[in-house]
């Protein structure tokens, strides 16, 4: 069997698998569910792996209806193609898929007996397969098909624990947001195919289409495209619409949360990569635009991180923040695209592309490691948590690995795609400078956010020595998950070379060649585009920097004498004096406060807004679907507009 | 490459010796200013060898990250000096070295924070989450500054990121005199002392070290301030030129002199008053940035 009958094969028959999940509602059902999804997402990974590394394409078309005399039944086939671009987002699916689902066999036992594990396993799978059909089809009508099957099966996911209160309502309040999120798209897209009928939306059409309409109506152009960046935005959780996010990823199981936060957030970037550089062709205000939101993004989203003490919620925060920084690169990119400067914006791209996939591993690690905590003490808060390193050291240091991964510290990931996005800023000048300057300035504030939760978790003496006694570390399965995206993590810091041609070979398919680009080089720096070096001394330095003082801590085994802890002249016992995690920087976000007076104005005139307006447009829909008569003429308008519009 | 990297590694030899001479030079400055004699010049480097040669301490249960944070943060150090010429002229210098020497700052304070905060000591919390604080709003100034000087330049090397020959402008002179502060303030000097604040919160980050695991860290914090003040001179001295390792002694002496006497008229500033003063330095410093944005 080929890799092309594997790609053709792989939906329908992972789909045959549905029916079989919700037969079961307990053990079965759990180890059924992952051993289907965590077969394919190694078949993904091999996949997008053959994809990058040959520059083939996979492609094929389901053929569904063969009467070709009829317009609008003209996409009559559907089809799918793993070009390079999809391939790398792809590959960033299988791997945390992987990881979330071979974390889940051990994490799913938390629910036994409390909750339907078929339901849970149906959406898992069904979640899986609809991220993967955003990825690989290649017209925009199944695109935004699969799109919403996303969003139903995750918003199922969300409100999983269907007895806790939160997770309903989060969950309703990320299906309402997104559902206006893809309304957007779709009229989008519908404008698209009613002004040029043809009825074909293909990529390579919508595409040259795109073009047309730039050239003979730029504001019809630029509204489309606006209606599907904000679409897009709010799925991607850019900072006006980005409150559905910290209630509905931390309510969901951790290893949705992962999925959640490590991939689906990603999906709407890998169409903005699309829609900005294949479907039409950057221009400067659109570059402006994109790096502003994702500016605004990074910034509001850390900085309300640091306040937060629920450890997912932390974590959701980040995602939001994390996800400016990939934005940013595609807007400095575009800009500089536009200006003509293809060395930076080539750059700015790799960072942005090399920074979603480090937040994609580092990420998903993190919610990961949250969710042994909940599994093994049933905690999120950071005030109550403290010292579980001693208890759960696997989970611990892989903790460790995410959270410096994420601050940034070499000579892990998060360093070297942070430092790319600075070089393509700061190098370009002008208003990029300035935001070049607010990600550097978030990094650090992202560095004291993980001070504050590894060490309130992990680190600090227990409160209540006696009371962790029973703790032991998790069962192997989540572990080896964690393990996995720990090693990647580092993989990914030190051995550049691997991502960078993973990228390069994605972004070649964007128009931005790298052959052209020959003579970008850095020295002995990360990036030598020419020649991609990976044994830089650099690299041998940091890996010293961190593995001696370990060598020397373990092999010289140094003396140490013990000593309590002292304090106003008396020996204080061990847990007794209690510094909780609200209290962390209480100095910096006192003296920053206006940040937060911003952020919270935005969040008010913006966010609860938008929300409430589609809270409401959804409940009165609800209302028009509960009355048959008003349902019935809705329905008829929409057919006679449509038969309006195709003119048939 | 290969002289680079021995000029690197001779220079780190001499900052080694250098980083506690220097703070012995200005304990004496500081004793001839408040009319004391003051202990002789080497003082600081017998002490940290003395300390160097001692055991360390365990409180409570800390675990690995609380013994090598230490070391770690030495490690660190010494690596962000492979990107400075200091006395000699190498240097490992690529585009935005010094986004490395950045985050191996930010890396050792974070790393420090945690290692400290494990001992579950209140005055070491205390005093790592003020040491975070203060790097937080630090690295927001050094991040405009960095951009005043690559907007004005148009470079992202260290070694050439502040214009050394004139016509200057506006913008890079205001730049230099803010990231002159900047030193002063990260150097932990005086008003800025808060997170060991040894009168205070006996230590803070550093309270539960002693011995080596104490040595180390002094080590590192002379360190970390002789590494500020050698990407400042980077600023100013002209370099490649016979005379640069003399610039650069005579540099440093110069600005200890300034920084120790600074040092010895001020008191320690509570954390939100330190906080506020670097948050409307970062504003002000902002419309400096403005200004080198439009070509002043």
């Amino acid at each position: 069997m080929d890799l092309n009958t594997i790609f053709y094969l792989l939906i329908p028959s992972s789909l045959i698998f549905l029916p079989i999940i919700a037969l079961f509602r307990g053990k079965t059902s759990n180890y059924i569910v992952h051993g289907v999804s965590i077969t394919v997402s190694i078949i993904i990974i091999i996949l997008s792996l053959y994809v990058l590394a040959s520059g083939s394409t996979l492609d094929f078309t389901y053929k569904i209806c063969l009467d070709y005399s009829y317009p609008i039944l003209s996409f009559k086939v559907i089809h799918f193609r793993l070009d390079s671009l999809s391939a790398f987002f792809t590959l960033v699916l299988g791997i945390v898929s992987l990881a979330s689902s071979i974390y889940g066999i051990g994490y799913i036992g938390r629910f036994y007996g409390r909750e339907h594990i078929g339901w849970y396993g149906v959406n898992y799978l069904l979640f899986i397969i609809s991220m993967y059909g955003v990825l690989t089809t290649y017209n925009l009508f199944i695109f935004i098909i699969f799109w919403e099957l996303m969003t139903l099966s995750s918003q199922f996911l969300v409100s999983y624990e269907k007895n806790k209160k939160q997770a309903l309502w989060a969950g309703y309040k990320y299906f309402c947001v997104s559902k206006l999120g893809a309304e957007m798209i779709i009229i989008a897209g519908l404008v698209l195919m009613i002004i040029y009928s043809g009825y074909n939306v293909d990529y390579e059409v919508v595409a040259s289409r795109f073009r047309e309409l730039f050239l003979r109506t730029p504001v019809i152009a630029n509204a489309v495209l606006m209606l599907l960046f904000m679409g897009l935005g709010i799925k991607a959780a850019l900072v006006p619409f980005h409150n559905w996010l910290p209630d509905a990823h931390p309510e969901a199981p951790s290893n949705v949360s992962a999925l959640l936060s490590g991939v689906m957030i990603k999906m709407p970037i890998y169409m903005m990569y699309r829609l900005f550089y294949q479907f039409s062709q950057p221009t400067i205000y659109w570059g402006v635009i994109i790096s502003s939101f994702g500016v605004v993004t990074l910034f509001t989203g850390t900085l309300y991180a640091l306040v937060q003490i629920d450890s997912k919620r932390l974590l959701a925060y980040h995602s939001i923040g994390q996800i400016g920084y990939v934005v940013l690169g595609l807007g400095a990119s575009g800009t500089l695209y536009a200006m003509g400067n293809y060395p930076l914006a080539f750059i700015a791209l790799l960072g942005s592309m090399y920074h979603l996939i480090n937040h994609a591993l580092f990420k998903s690690l993190l919610f990961l490691t949250a969710g042994s905590v909940v599994y093994r003490t049933g905690l999120r808060d950071l005030n109550k948590l403290s010292g579980l390193a001693k208890y759960m050291p696997l989970t611990a240091l892989t903790a460790l690995i995410a959270s410096l991964s994420i601050a940034g510290i070499p000579p892990f990931n998060g360093f070297v795609s942070k430092w790319i996005i600075y070089i393509s800023t700061f190098c370009a000048g002008g208003y990029l400078a300035f935001y070049g300057l607010f990600a550097l300035f978030i990094s650090s504030v992202t560095a004291a956010s993980f001070v504050k939760y590894f060490t309130t978790i992990f680190t600090r003496s227990p409160f209540e020595p006696g009371s962790y006694k029973k703790l032991e570390e998790v069962p192997f399965p989540m572990s080896l998950a964690q393990v996995m995206l720990a090693a990647l993590c580092i993989l990914f810091g030190i051995v550049v070379v691997i991502p960078l041609k993973l990228i390069t070979s994605a972004i070649s398919l964007l128009g931005l060649n790298i052959i052209q680009y020959q003579y970008i080089s850095f020295g002995i720096g990360f990036i030598e585009v020419n020649n991609i070096g990976v044994n830089s001394p650099l690299f041998i330095g940091f890996i010293l920097a961190i593995i001696l003082p370990i060598l020397y801590i373990l092999i010289a085994r140094p003396r140490y004498t013990s000593y309590g802890i002292w304090s106003c002249g008396t020996l204080v016992k061990e847990g007794l004096l209690h510094y909780p995690g609200r209290s962390y920087f209480r100095g910096f976000k006192e003296v920053f406060s206006e940040a937060y007076t911003v952020g919270k104005a935005v969040h008010e005139v913006l966010g609860v807004t938008s929300i409430n307006y589609s809270l409401k447009f959804f409940k009165k829909l609800q209302r028009i679907i509960e009355d048959p008569v008003a349902m019935i003429v809705l329905t008829l308008v929409v057919v006679l507009l449509i038969i309006w519009a195709v003119g048939w | 490459m290969i002289w680079v990297f021995i000029g690197a590694l001779a220079n780190i030899g001499f900052i080694l010796l250098a980083a506690p001479l220097l703070d012995g030079l200005e304990r004496k400055i500081k004793a001839w200013l408040q009319n004391r004699r003051g202990p002789p010049i080497p003082q600081t480097l017998y002490d940290i060898v003395k300390l160097l040669r001692k055991p360390g301490g365990l409180t409570g249960n800390p675990g690995l990250l609380y013994r090598i944070a230490p070391y770690m943060f030495f490690t660190n150090m010494v690596i962000a000096f492979l990107f400075i010429p200091t006395l000699l002229d190498y240097s490992l210098s690529f585009i935005g070295d010094i986004i490395v020497v950045y985050y191996l700052i930010t890396a050792s304070s974070i790393i420090l924070a945690m290692g400290s905060i494990s001992t579950g000591n209140p005055f070491a919390i205390t005093g790592s989450t003020r040491e975070i604080s203060l790097s937080m709003a630090g690295k927001l100034l050094t991040g405009i500054t960095l951009a005043i000087f690559v907007a004005v330049n148009k470079s992202f090397l260290i070694t050439s990121l502040f214009p050394i020959i004139p016509p200057y402008r506006l913008s890079s002179i205001l730049g230099l005199i803010v990231f002159a502060i900047l030193v002063y303030i990260e150097g932990f000097r005086l008003p800025f002392d808060i997170p060991e604040a040894e009168p205070e919160i006996a230590g803070g980050v550093i309270i539960e070290y002693t011995g080596r695991d104490l040595g180390f860290a002094i080590y590192s914090l002379l360190l970390k301030r002789l590494l500020y003040t050698s990407i400042l001179l980077n600023l100013v001295i002209p370099r490649y030129t016979v005379f640069s390792p003399i610039y650069y002694i005579v540099g440093v002496i110069v600005f200890s002199i300034l920084f120790s006497t600074i040092e010895c008229f001020s008191g320690r500033h509570r954390i939100e008053y330190a906080l506020s003063f670097m948050k409307k330095l970062s504003l002000a410093t902002g419309v400096v940035l403005v200004l080198a944005v439009l070509g002043y």
